[in-house]
C-alpha cells in the first residue's frame, strides 16, 4: 500500500554532525528515513557542505537537486538550517536557485531565527549593529518560506515587534520523533535506568557565568528582577518578564542598552539570558526545591559543570545517555521523569517532552498554555504550576502506580497517534498543503 | 535390554542443573548391565553457539555413564521446522520421539525418564535391566520419592554408588519414602519420571502426541494412551525398584509460576482421550526423515579442539605476544596463530557438515583456520571468499561467516609501526572492501531471514572497527585478547540509523581503509576539476600515505608524508600546476608555522610554510612536463616536516584526554585541482585583483591570508607572487603594488619590507606615512620578460606582526605585514625627448625613481613628490640615446623654506656631472631650467639625475606638521629638450576641495540642528 506521502519528492537537511553533539543530526536522520518510510522520495542535502564552504559539493548538490525535481523542500530537524544552505554568494539554495516551497519547522525560532539571520553576537550593547528588524523582515517573509511554530508566544512576539506577522505563521504541537514513538511499541528492558524520580537535560552553569554583558549593572539587575520573578511565577515566560523590564526602562538607558529589537544585542541578549542564563536557574531551582531524590542525566553540552553540580547543588549526577538507545529507557523505566521545559519556549513545549510520553514514559512539566490547549483537561494532570505543586505531583504518581499507568498509557496513544513526527509531516505535507498554494 | 530416554538443553533450567544431572545419569548408568542398554539423550533447541548440554558436563560424568550414552542434537532450526510456534524451548514430545525413533532396536524396553532420577533396584535384583528381563508387556510406573535440595546438593555427582548409597540409607532415616497416588490410569502421582514401556507398544501408539506444545502432561497422555492400549491397565513396579527424584523448585521456573502458567487441553489429551494410536502422525513422528546429528565424543570437532589447535599450529609459541588494548596506532595487527585457538572455539558447536567462509585479506590467518576446520573434522574446507565476495552467494550456502579486520604483520617490514597509514594502501584499503562485505551481507540478511548464517569478526574488539561491526551486527563483547566476537545481523527493528556516531566512524573507515566507492585504480585527472578531500567527496584513490581522518572540511595529513596519486590527463604535454587548497594547519602550541615540503616524482618542487590555523591558504606546485611524460601514475608526496602532537596541543589548552592521543598532526587538505600554466600567465598592462572574487590570489604562493573584499594580507617573512609572462618585451618592465594597508599603528610606526624579484633585492620600503590605499612601483631586473621564464616577486617583511599584537584582535595571530590589493606589470615609460615628465599622484614618470620612492622620494600627491634626505635620484631612460646638449625645465611646486632658513641650496647633477646649483627661496610654484651637457649625456641610453640637498627640513621641525622627514623640494613636472615648461594648474586641487566643503555645509547644518536638538530634548 502506498504510504501517505508517495509521490512526493522532498529536500531535507542534514546539519552538521559534530554540531550539538550529534543530536541534530540524528533527528535529522530518523526523521528524513521517517519520511522515507511515509513514502516520500527524499533528497539528503548536507549542511555541512555549504558551512564549509565546499564549492565542490555545493555545486554537485545543486546539479543533483535540479535533477531530483523536488517539489518541497523540509529542513530538519527545524528551519534553522534552511537559512544556512547558502552558496558563497549568498544564495540560498532552496529559495533563490531552486525556488521551492519550503516548509519551516521552528524550534525556539523566536531566539534561534534573529541569531542565524543576523549572523552577529555582540556580547555587549557598545557592539551591537543595527538594522535587524528590517532584514529578520526580509529573511523570514519570502514568499516561499512557509512558517510553522511550536509556540503561540513565538508568533505573538515576532508580531509585536513587527518582524513577521502572525497569521503568516501556522502553530503545531512539537511532534514526538520517530525514535520514541518506536520504542513505545518495544518491551523494555526492565532495569535499564531503572529510577524512582529523574531529570534528563542540560545545565549551562560555565557558559552563562562567561556571558560579558551581565557585569554590566543594569542589565544584571534586569536579569536578577526577571529570574526572581520568573522562580516565584513558573507559569509565565521568561521572554515576557524581560520584555516587561525593557518597556520599563526610560527611553535614552534603552537605547544606550541597545535593547530595542532592531539592534542586534537586543537578539543576543534575549537569546543568552533565556537559553543560558534562565535555563540554568531555573532549573537547577526547581529541581532543587524537589522533595524527592532524583538523578540527573544529560547535560552533554557541557560535561564539565558535573563536578559543580554535584558539589554545590548536591545533584546525583548520573551520566549523558545515548539519545537512540539509552534515553527511551530512561523515560520508559523511570516513575516519575521531571522536566523544567526549556525556557526558549514562551506557551509551547519541547520535542523532548512528547518523546518521553510516546514511548511510555511520564514527565511532569511545567505549565505551558499550548499543551493544555492542544491536549485538553489530561494537560493538568502532568503540568505543574509551582515547585510545590511538583511536589504534591510527584508525591501522587509514586504512590499511585495506576494513576501514572492511566495516565500515561492515554498521553501515549494520543502522541503516537495524533503528534508523532508522522502524523505532523502528512499533516503539513499533505493534509492541509498551505505551500501549495 | 533398555533404552532410557531423556531430554534436555543446555540452559541452566531451573537450579544447579549440571550437578543433578550428572547425578541422575552417573546413576543410571550405574544400574545398566545389559551389553545393549543404552542412554540416549536429546539436546532440544540449545542455542548453535553453546555446546550440548551432555557437552558441557561431560567431564563430570561416570566413564559407565559416557560408555552408554548417545547423545542427538535437535538444532534450532529443526525446533523451528517441525513445531512452529510454541512459547517453550524445549519440548517432551518431539525430543523424546526423535530419540524412540533412534534407539537400539535390540532393546525391547524403552524407559522414559528425566535427568533429576536416581532408580535404585530393590532386593533380589542386582540392576534395573535384571529387573526388567522377566516383565509381561505393559506401562509400568514408578512412585517418586523428593530428596530435598540440601541432600542431592551435597551428593558426590561422580560417585553413583555413594549417591545410591545414600539414597538407601536416607529415604527411610529421613521419612522422604511417601508414595504419591493419582488416578488409575496413572497410577501415581508425576508418572513422567519412569515410564517402561515396550519399544514396539510406542511404535504402535505412533509416540508421543506432537500436538502437544503447550507443556506439562505429555506424561499422563501416554498413561491414558498406554492404560487404554493395554485394556485399562496400568502397571507398577515399584516392588522392584525405587525412584528418588531431585527436587529442584529453589527458584520457580516458567513452567512452575501459576500465574502464568500454560498447559496442554487436559481434556483433549487426557480426559477425554479415547483412541491410543495418534493416527495423525503415524509417518511423521519422530521425525524419522530428519538427519538428526548424533554426537560423536570421540572424533567431533569438540574432542579433536586441540589436538587440531596443535597440528595446526606447529611449534609452540616462544616468548609472550605483545597486545595493546588500547592501540590506535598500528590496530590492523594482530598474532594469527594467537587468535586461532579462539576463533576454533566458536566452531565446535557447528555440525560437521557446516560450511564457513573466509572474507579477509590475511593469507597466515586464513591458511591456520583452514587447516584447524580440516584437522576439526569438518567436511568442507574454509572457502577463501576474498575481499569482494558476493553477499548473496555467502548468505545462501554458509553457516558461519568469518570478516577478518586485520593484516598479517609479517607483510610490513617494518619495526616501529607509527600509524595505522604506515601499512600499505593496497592493504589497508582491503580492509575497507571486508567492511563493505560485511554491511552488505548484514543489510541482506534482513531480507532473508530464511537463512541467515552466523558472522563472525577477527580484530573488531576495540576502535572503529568495534564500531562498525556494531552498527551492523549484534555481537557479544569478549575481552580483547580473543580478537574474535561472535553474533548476528541486527535485522528489522536492531537496525540501527546512521546517527552521528555513525557518521564518525564512516569517516575515518573511509579516510583509513578506503570503505565506500573503491577500486584499487588511480583515477585520471581532469583539469580543472576539484578532487574533493572532505567527507562528501570521493578522494580514496587519490590517497597513499599518512592520510588521517577525514571530516567534512577535508582530510588530515597525520604523519610525516602523505602522496596525492593521479594518472596525468592524456595529452599533458605542458607543465601541470596542482592547487592544494589546505584549511586548517594544526599549529603547536609554541605557534610555529606548518612547514611542507612537496616534491614529486621524487624531486622537490616547493616548500611551503602555512601559519593559519583556520582559514584557507592555498598551497601551489608547477609540476613539470619533464617528469609527467611517459608516466601513467604520477605522485606529488607532502612532506610535513614538524607535525605537532595533538596531545601536547590538548595539554596545552588544558583539555582532559582519555588516554594519550598519538595524533601528529599537519594540515589539512580540502581540495586539490590541476590546471594548465593558465592561471599563472601574465599579460603586461593586466591587472591582478588581490581580493575574495577575482584571480590574482592564484598567482600568490602559500604566505597569504585568505583575501577578502580589501584584499589578501602577506603572512610571515616572505610572501610570494609567480608569474609567466605570456609574451616577451625588451623594455624595462615596472610592478606597481596597491597596498591597502599595513600592520603600523602609533605605537609601530616602523616597518620594513623589501622586495625581490627571483631573489634579488629591488627596493626597500621603510617608510610607512600611512595605513591608507597607495600606489608603490618597483622596476624589475632588465632580464625580466626578456624570455617566458617565470618570475618571482616577494615581498619580505622584516617584523612581521599579528592583529593579536596590535590589538587589532583577540585571536588573530597570524604575522602579517601589508595588504595588497593589486598588482599591475607595465613596461617602464621611455622617455621621448621633449615629452612632459608628470611626478604628481597617478603620474606615469613617477616610475622613474624605481625603488626610491618611499626612501628618497615622498609618496606622491596631487603637487609632486618630496625629495626625502640629502640625495634623490631620478633615472630616465630614453627610447633613443642622446647625442648633443639639451636643455631640461622642472617644475618646483614646493620647497622647505621657512622664517630663519629661507634659502635652500640643492644641487643637481646628471650622470654625475654637477648641472645646476639652485638657491630656493619661494614657495610658489615655479620654473627652473639647466643644460645637460654632451659629456654627460651623449651615447647614454639613461640620465641618472642627482638632486643633492645639504640642508633638508622637516615640516615637523618648521612647524608645518608632524612628518619627521627631512624634505628638501616638490618636485611637479620635467621635460628635456626644452627650455621651458608650463606649471600646471595646482589650484584646481584646491578649487575643489573648497567646493566640496560648501557642498558638505548643508550636511553640517543638519549635524549642528541634531546636536541642538539632543541637548535640549
Amino acid at each position: 500500500m502506498p504510504g501517505p506521502l508517495s509521490g512526493l519528492r522532498i529536500v531535507i537537511t542534514l546539519p552538521p554532525h559534530p554540531w550539538f553533539g550529534g543530536v541534530d543530526y540524528n533527528f535529522a536522520v530518523e526523521m528524513s528515513e521517517e519520511l522515507r518510510t511515509l513514502g516520500a522520495e527524499v533528497f539528503d542535502l548536507d549542511v555541512a557542505g555549504f558551512h564549509s564552504g565546499n564549492a565542490n559539493y555545493i555545486a554537485g548538490a545543486i546539479e543533483a537537486l535540479k535533477a531530483f525535481r523536488p517539489d518541497v523542500a523540509l529542513p530538519l530537524p527545524n528551519a534553522l538550517y534552511a537559512l544556512l544552505c547558502v552558496t558563497r554568494d549568498g544564495k540560498n539554495v532552496l529559495r533563490d536557485i531552486l525556488q521551492i516551497p519550503t516548509v519551516m519547522l521552528w524550534d525556539h525560532g523566536l531566539l534561534q531565527l534573529p541569531r542565524q539571520i543576523l549572523n552577529h553576537l555582540p556580547m555587549t550593547p557598545a557592539e551591537s549593529g543595527g538594522d535587524a528588524i528590517r532584514r529578520l523582515r526580509q529573511e523570514l517573509n519570502h514568499a516561499l518560506f512557509f512558517h510553522y511554530s511550536p509556540d503561540r508566544g513565538h508568533i505573538a512576539a515576532l508580531d509585536q515587534l513587527g518582524v513577521m506577522q502572525a497569521s503568516k505563521v501556522e502553530f503545531f504541537l512539537q511532534p514526538a520523533y520517530p525514535n520514541f514513538v518506536r520504542y513505545g511499541y518495544r518491551t523494555p528492558l526492565s532495569n535499564a535506568f531503572r529510577t524512582r524520580v529523574a531529570f534528563a537535560g542540560n545545565v549551562y552553569l560555565q557558559a552563562a557565568k562567561d556571558l560579558p554583558f551581565r557585569n554590566l549593572p543594569l542589565l544584571a539587575g534586569i536579569e536578577s528582577r526577571v529570574l526572581a520573578a520568573k522562580k516565584s511565577r513558573l507559569t509565565e515566560c521568561l521572554w515576557d518578564l524581560i520584555m516587561g523590564e525593557i518597556s520599563a526602562l526610560d527611553k535614552p538607558t534603552r537605547k544606550e542598552l541597545r535593547l530595542d529589537a532592531d539592534s542586534t544585542f537586543f537578539w543576543n541578549f534575549m537569546h543568552e539570558e533565556i537559553e543560558m542564563v534562565g535555563n540554568t536557574d531555573v532549573r537547577l531551582s526547581v529541581l532543587t526545591g524537589l522533595k524527592r531524590e532524583y538523578e540527573f542525566y544529560g547535560n552533554f553540552v557541557e560535561p564539565k559543570s558535573v563536578d559543580t553540580l554535584r558539589s554545590q547543588y548536591r545533584i546525583q549526577f548520573r551520566k549523558c545517555l545515548d539519545y537512540f538507545t539509552e534515553l527511551p529507557l530512561l523515560f520508559m523505566n523511570s516513575d516519575v521523569m521531571v522536566d523544567v521545559i526549556n525556557l526558549g519556549y514562551n506557551t509551547g513545549i519541547s520535542p523532548k517532552v512528547m518523546g518521553c510520553f510516546a514511548c511510555g514514559g511520564l514527565v511532569l512539566f511545567d505549565y505551558k498554555d499550548d499543551f493544555l490547549k492542544t491536549m485538553g483537561d489530561v494537560a493538568n494532570q502532568v503540568m505543574y504550576r509551582s515547585v510545590d505543586h511538583l511536589n504534591t505531583l510527584v508525591d501522587e504518581y509514586l504512590t499511585d502506580p495506576r494513576k501514572r499507568r492511566d495516565v500515561s498509557r492515554y498521553l501515549q496513544h494520543r502522541v503516537a497517534t495524533e503528534f508523532s513526527f508522522a502524523a505532523l509531516a502528512k499533516h503539513v505535507l499533505v493534509d492541509k498543503p498551505v505551500w501549495k498554494r | 535390554m533398555i533404552s532410557v530416554i531423556l531430554y534436555g538443553r543446555n540452559d541452566s533450567h531451573g537450579y544447579n542443573l549440571h550437578k543433578r544431572a550428572a547425578i541422575s545419569l552417573n546413576c543410571i548408568a550405574e544400574v545398566l548391565t545389559d551389553p545393549d542398554d543404552e542412554i540416549l539423550f536429546v539436546d532440544y533447541n540449545t542455542p548453535n553457539d553453546l555446546p550440548t548440554f551432555i557437552e558441557a558436563i561431560y567431564d563430570t560424568l561416570t566413564s559407565a555413564a559416557k560408555a552408554r550414552l548417545r547423545v542427538f542434537r535437535v538444532r534450532p532450526e529443526l525446533h523451528a521446522r517441525l513445531v512452529g510456534h510454541t512459547h517453550l524451548a524445549a519440548l517432551e514430545p518431539h525430543s523424546r520421539n526423535i530419540a524412540i525413533r533412534r534407539a537400539n532396536p535390540r532393546n525391547r524396553w524403552v524407559l522414559l525418564t528425566n535427568t533429576d532420577m536416581v532408580f535404585l533396584p530393590r532386593a533380589g535384583f542386582p540392576s534395573l535391566s535384571a529387573a526388567v528381563q522377566d516383565l509381561a508387556d505393559g506401562l509400568y510406573i514408578l512412585p517418586r520419592y523428593e530428596l530435598p535440595e540440601p541432600l542431592w546438593e551435597a551428593f558426590p555427582r561422580t560417585d553413583p554408588q555413594a549417591v545410591m548409597q545414600a539414597c538407601e540409607d536416607l529415604g527411610r532415616k529421613l521419612h522422604l519414602e511417601e508414595i504419591t497416588l493419582a488416578f488409575p490410569y496413572m497410577r501415581f502421582d508425576q508418572p513422567g519420571d519412569f515410564q517402561l514401556v515396550p519399544r514396539q507398544a510406542l511404535y504402535g501408539i505412533h509416540g508421543f502426541d506432537e500436538r502437544m506444545i503447550h507443556g506439562w502432561h505429555a506424561d499422563s497422555n501416554m498413561c491414558k494412551r498406554f492404560y487404554l492400549f493395554y485394556g485399562k491397565r496400568t502397571e507398577s513396579l515399584a516392588h522392584r525398584v525405587k525412584g528418588y527424584h531431585c527436587d529442584h523448585t529453589r527458584v520457580a521456573t516458567l513452567a512452575h509460576r501459576l500465574d502464568i502458567k500454560l498447559e496442554n487441553n487436559l481434556n483433549e489429551f487426557v480426559f477425554g482421550l479415547e483412541d491410543p494410536i495418534a493416527h495423525h502422525q503415524g509417518d511423521t513422528w519422530g521425525a524419522p526423515g530428519e538427519p538428526v546429528e548424533e554426537l560423536d565424543f570421540s572424533s567431533d570437532p569438540q574432542a579433536r579442539f586441540t589436538a587440531a589447535l596443535e597440528t595446526a599450529l606447529g611449534a609452540p609459541q616462544q616468548d609472550d605476544y605483545l597486545a595493546d588494548s588500547n592501540d590506535l596506532r598500528n590496530f590492523v595487527a594482530y598474532h594469527a596463530a594467537h587468535v586461532l585457538p579462539h576463533l576454533a572455539g566458536n566452531l565446535t558447536t557447528y555440525p560437521r557438515s557446516a560450511r564457513f567462509a573466509y572474507i579477509g585479506s590475511n593469507p597466515r590467518m586464513f591458511s591456520l583456520a583452514d587447516r584447524c576446520i580440516d584437522e576439526l573434522g569438518f567436511t568442507h574446507p574454509l572457502f577463501n571468499a576474498g575481499v569482494t565476495p558476493a553477499p548473496e552467494l555467502l548468505l545462501a550456502d554458509y553457516d558461519l561467516l568469518i570478516f577478518d579486520f586485520g593484516l598479517d604483520p609479517d607483510a610490513l617490514k617494518l619495526d616501529n609501526v607509527a600509524r595505522v597509514t604506515d601499512w600499505p594502501r593496497d592493504l589497508r584499503y582491503r580492509l575497507g572492501d571486508v567492511a563493505k562485505s560485511l554491511e552488505a551481507c548484514a543489510l541482506l540478511a534482513d531480507s532473508h531471514r530464511a537463512h541467515v548464517p552466523d558472522f563472525l569478526v577477527i580484530n573488531a574488539n576495540h576502535h572503529i572497527f568495534r564500531q562498525f561491526a556494531g552498527q551492523f551486527l549484534l555481537l557479544s563483547e569478549t575481552p580483547y585478547a580473543t580478537h574474535v566476537r561472535k553474533g548476528r545481523p541486527r535485522i528489522g527493528d536492531e537496525r540501527l540509523y546512521r546517527g552521528h556516531t555513525w557518521k564518525y566512524v564512516e569517516d575515518d573507515m573511509r579516510s583509513f581503509f578506503g570503505y565506500g566507492t573503491w577500486e584499487n585504480t588511480v583515477p585520471r585527472v581532469t583539469l580543472r576539476e576539484a578532487i574533493d578531500f572532505t567527507s562528501v567527496g570521493q578522494s580514496s584513490r587519490y590517497k597513499d600515505g599518512n592520510w588521517g581522518a577525514m571530516d567534512f572540511s577535508g582530510t588530515w595529513i597525520e604523519g610525516h608524508s602523505a602522496a596525492i596519486l593521479f594518472a596525468p590527463p592524456e595529452r599533458a604535454d605542458d607543465d601541470l600546476i596542482a592547487f592544494i587548497r589546505v584549511n586548517e594547519a594544526f599549529i603547536g602550541p609554541e605557534d610555529e608555522p606548518i612547514r611542507v615540503r612537496a616534491s614529486f616524482e621524487g624531486e622537490t618542487l616547493a616548500r611551503w610554510t602555512l601559519f593559519t590555523r583556520y582559514g584557507i591558504t592555498v598551497c601551489k606546485i608547477l609540476l613539470p612536463a619533464r617528469l609527467i611524460a611517459g608516466k601513467s601514475v604520477c605522485r606529488i608526496e607532502l612532506h610535513v616536516e614538524n607535525p605537532q602532537s595533538a596531545q601536547r596541543v590538548a595539554d596545552a589548552l588544558g583539555q582532559k584526554t582519555i588516554g594519550h592521543d598519538p595524533r601528529e598532526l599537519g594540515v589539512k587538505v580540502q581540495q586539490v585541482t590541476f590546471t594548465n600554466k593558465d592561471p599563472w600567465r601574465y599579460s603586461l598592462g593586466e591587472t591582478l585583483d588581490f581580493t575574495e572574487h577575482a584571480r590574482g590570489i592564484d598567482h600568490a604562493d602559500e604566505c597569504w591570508t585568505q583575501p577578502d573584499e580589501l584584499g589578501a594580507w602577506t603572512i610571515g617573512p616572505e610572501a610570494g607572487i609567480i608569474i609567466w609572462p605570456r609574451e616577451t618585451t625588451a623594455v624595462p618592465v615596472a610592478i606597481t603594488f596597491t597596498i591597502n594597508d599595513a600592520v603600523i599603528d602609533p605605537d609601530h610606526p616602523d616597518m620594513e619590507a623589501k622586495v625581490t624579484v627571483n631573489g634579488q633585492q629591488v627596493a626597500v620600503w621603510t617608510n610607512w606615512p600611512t595605513r591608507n590605499t597607495h600606489d608603490r612601483t618597483v622596476v624589475l631586473p632588465p632580464e625580466c620578460f626578456r624570455s617566458l621564464d617565470p618570475i618571482r616577486v616577494a615581498l619580505h617583511v622584516k617584523n612581521p606582526r599579528t592583529s593579536f599584537a596590535l590589538g587589532w584582535s583577540t585571536w588573530d595571530k597570524r604575522p602579517r605585514g601589508i595588504r595588497l590589493n593589486k598588482v599591475r606589470l607595465a613596461p617602464v615609460l621611455q622617455y621621448h625627448l621633449g615629452g612632459v615628465m608628470d611626478f604628481t599622484a597617478g603620474g606615469e614618470a613617477v616610475a622613474f625613481v624605481g625603488d626610491s620612492l618611499g626612501v628618497e622620494w615622498a609618496v606622491p600627491d596631487a603637487w609632486g613628490f618630496w625629495t626625502i634626505g640629502k640625495r634623490a635620484e631620478i633615472l630616465v631612460p630614453f627610447d633613443r640615446p642622446l647625442t648633443e646638449s639639451v636643455p631640461m625645465a622642472v617644475v618646483i611646486s614646493d620647497c622647505m623654506v621657512h622664517g630663519s632658513a629661507a634659502k635652500l641650496p640643492v644641487v643637481v647633477k646628471a650622470n654625475g656631472h654637477t648641472v645646476a646649483e639652485w638657491t630656493l627661496d619661494n614657495r610658489k610654484p615655479h620654473t627652473r631650467s639647466f643644460t645637460l651637457p654632451a659629456e654627460a649625456v651623449a651615447a647614454a641610453s639613461t640620465l641618472t639625475l642627482t638632486f643633492e640637498v645639504s640642508d633638508p627640513r622637516s615640516p615637523l621641525s618648521v612647524g608645518w606638521g608632524q612628518d619627521p622627514n627631512p624634505l628638501g623640494f616638490r618636485l611637479a613636472r620635467a621635460v628635456i629638450g626644452k627650455k621651458e615648461i608650463e606649471i600646471p594648474d595646482f589650484e584646481k586641487h584646491t578649487r575643489y576641495r573648497t567646493l566640496k566643503r560648501i557642498l558638505g555645509l548643508p550636511r553640517f547644518a543638519v549635524h549642528v540642528a541634531r546636536v541642538l536638538l539632543q541637548r535640549y530634548r
